[in-house]
């Protein structure tokens, strides 16, 4: 029954997109001075769609998660707007944040042994989800986190729900993450590096049951990763970020045999391959990103891009549309790279 | 592949950590690393893979002798390390050095880099003149690319590549034949990463140096390895060339961590036939009876309960451990990561 009431809360003012974000601009004072962790970024995220976001450490990935699920720490500050299913979520207060919050849009996070709190017992953990949101009666809040734990594919839930996180393995406490992220079958999963802090075997489980929790709820999914492989694998559309700005934007297979920004296309060369029998030197980036406290006046990447012109350090080239939904931030075009 | 012979040779190398237990209880045995045998080169690099709590990074540190192996034999140019005594063993160390996973940990925060670096020549090589020192270390510093002009900086001071590049000149000075890398690229970025695997080619080019590379990333050892070996509890499950193992594996265990790995195509990605592996590594600590993959192998037979396999030789310089190992590849039907030469 509960979960008739639950299908016809979730399609309220189904014009508007799941998510759009605008302007959004991120800065944290420090000691050193303002970092622009996050510089002007807007995007849209449907129903259903799983979005990628790539870049590497410091790009600014999941401090635009953070300013969605407004869950900075007490220096930064966001500007801009966050639109999830037409209500402006930016700035809002922690109380209304928490009803959207776990029910509507969850989260995991990288490491489950610093999320899961470890005094509670998994049973706990995920019937508070329950207890919290949906006011559901303790009994059948267990009942149902022993179901989700099935789902996930956690042998004996039974047993599990009164285990501690320290008594599960790595792959199994990002299952529980999962569990507890799906269990209101929210309309939006964010999931920041779900799999880097595990072994391949385990992160291509994950990565299944993602997709599989996916297709049987319908949730739209922004998945962080500095790894390629699990974009090119899971992710509908792609978002590359370079120094806190989205630099490229389009349809997978677009990003990863068309791609136009110079940064993809270094990173795209600069990982090595599986299925690549490189004997030489792999290509690299040189240099390193910039610093967010002092970013410069131009194009962040000009002073590690091959193919700088003077046009490009005078002013940040802005996100141009060169496609139906494929943008790039560089000001020279693709038949300009000979790569 | 060579005449010569090998820079070091490891037999049936064990490495038990006993663990606390009660005062009647049968004390219990961790086998991290449970009879390896391997010859390594001069010149050559050799890649070990396998997941976490496999004792890939025991099986490094026994080699050096940073653990004392329980048992089995670790022969430097022909000598078994055990013969040496300490002075001997300190003097060999020379030659063999370690870089390790988390750069900025493995540096200490109170010295300056040219502290750092030159340390190792006032261990080994107390008497040498100042200027010399100085002058070995700015060298040093220039051929892993770090500017000499940062001598007197500090290690927070440094990115993590340039850490990761502070380790491997400190490494480097001593003119070693063999470095270990445990996890050496891990922590660090995906164009990063790239630029500290063409160094440590370039050195390896320079000097013949042997290279020992642990890590879990496949790619990264594709790339770097001549040989490889996949661990698995602490036993070698596979051991050959690269081309070979990448191409052609046979062990089960080899077939599923090529197939989960994820490839930068998402067409490739998509249509590949994953072989997925069910639950999680057993404890080392209660392995599991015959071969020790059999809990989580899809085609486990009744045998491989009953009797542990040996490694057979599928080619010359290609062993596996499995019972399965010449109908592995009908069974799985491996997606063999197709081949793109260079080209793109």
């Amino acid at each position: 029954m509960s979960t008739e009431v639950l299908e016809q809360s979730r399609w309220t003012n189904s014009g508007a997109p799941l998510l759009q974000v605008a302007g959004l601009e991120t800065r944290f004072t420090t000691p050193d001075g303002t970092v622009n962790a996050v510089n002007g970024v807007s995007f849209t995220v449907s129903r259903g769609e799983t979005i990628g976001i790539v870049g590497e450490s410091g790009s600014g990935k999941s401090q635009v998660l953070m300013s969605i699920m407004g869950l900075l720490p007490q220096n930064g500050c966001s500007t801009g707007s966050v639109k999830f299913d037409g209500q402006e979520i930016l700035g809002q207060s922690r109380d209304k944040l928490n009803e959207i919050r776990g029910t509507r849009m969850a989260m995991i996070f990288q490491d489950p042994m610093t999320a899961l709190n470890p005094y509670l017992t998994i049973g706990r953990q995920l019937t508070e989800v329950l207890t919290f949101h949906r006011h559901t009666h303790e009994a059948l809040a267990l009942e149902q986190a022993r179901e989700i734990l099935e789902q996930v594919h956690i042998p004996e839930p039974d047993k599990r729900l009164n285990m501690y996180p320290h008594e599960l393995s790595g792959g199994m406490r990002q299952r529980v993450m999962i569990a507890m992220g799906m269990l209101c079958r929210p309309d939006l999963l964010i999931a920041d590096e779900p799999t880097t802090a595990l072994d391949v075997t385990i992160q291509a489980e994950i990565l299944g049951l993602l997709a599989e929790q996916q297709a049987a709820t319908g949730t739209a999914i922004i998945l962080v990763t500095h790894d390629l492989g699990v974009v090119a694998q899971l992710c509908d559309r792609v978002f590359v970020m370079y120094a806190g700005r989205l630099v490229e934007q389009g349809d997978v297979r677009q990003i990863f045999y068309d791609p136009q920004h110079p940064y993809t296309r270094a990173l795209l060369h600069s990982m090595p391959r599986l299925d690549d029998d490189v004997t030489g030197d792999l290509p690299t980036i040189g240099g390193q990103p910039p610093n967010l406290a002092r970013l410069p006046r131009g194009c962040a990447f000009a002073e590690r891009c091959d193919y700088c012109l003077d046009d490009c350090l005078g002013a940040v080239p802005p996100l141009r549309q060169i496609g139906p939904a494929r943008w790039t931030a560089c000001r020279r075009d693709a038949s300009e790279l000979t790569a | 592949m060579n005449t010569k012979p090998p820079l070091m040779s490891v037999r049936d190398l064990r490495v038990h950590f006993p663990l606390p237990s009660g005062l009647f209880a049968e004390t219990r045995l961790v086998k991290a690393v449970d009879g390896v045998s391997f010859d390594l080169y001069a010149g050559e690099t050799l890649g070990i893979v396998g997941e976490s709590g496999c004792g890939k990074s025991t099986l490094g540190r026994a080699v050096l002798r940073l653990i004392a192996p329980t048992a089995g034999r670790v022969a430097w140019l022909g000598k078994d390390l055990k013969e040496s005594d300490k002075r001997q063993m300190r003097a060999l160390r020379q030659d063999m050095q370690i870089i390790f996973q988390d750069p900025l940990a493995a540096l200490d925060p109170r010295m300056t880099v040219g502290a750092i670096i030159a340390e190792p020549l006032d261990t080994f090589e107390p008497n040498l003149p100042k200027a010399v020192r100085e002058a070995r270390v700015a060298e040093t510093m220039q051929r892993v690319g770090l500017s000499p002009a940062q001598i007197n900086r500090y290690a927070h001071e440094f990115s993590g590549g340039q850490c990761q590049r502070i380790g491997i000149a400190r490494a480097m000075i001593l003119k070693p034949k063999l470095i270990i890398c445990d996890e050496p690229v891990s922590a660090l970025d995906v164009s990063i990463q790239a630029q500290i695997v063409n160094l440590l080619r370039k050195l390896q080019r320079e000097e013949n140096l042997a290279l020992i590379f642990i890590s879990h990333n496949l790619a990264v050892v594709r790339l770097i390895s001549n040989r490889v070996m996949v661990l698995y509890l602490g036993k070698v499950a596979e051991l050959a060339d690269r081309d070979e193992i990448y191409r052609n594996p046979r062990h089960p265990y080899t077939q599923a961590l090529l197939s989960a790995v994820p490839v930068p195509d998402p067409d490739f990605e998509r249509s590949k036939k994953r072989i997925s592996l069910t639950g999680d590594l057993p404890s080392p600590i209660n392995p599991p009876s015959g071969c020790v993959f059999r809990t989580r192998c899809p085609i486990a037979i009744d045998q491989c309960a009953e009797q542990a396999p040996s490694l057979e030789a599928v080619t010359d310089s290609h062993t596996v451990s499995c019972h399965r190992w010449t109908e592995s590849i009908q069974l799985l039907e491996p997606t063999v990561p197709k081949v793109t030469t260079a080209a793109s």
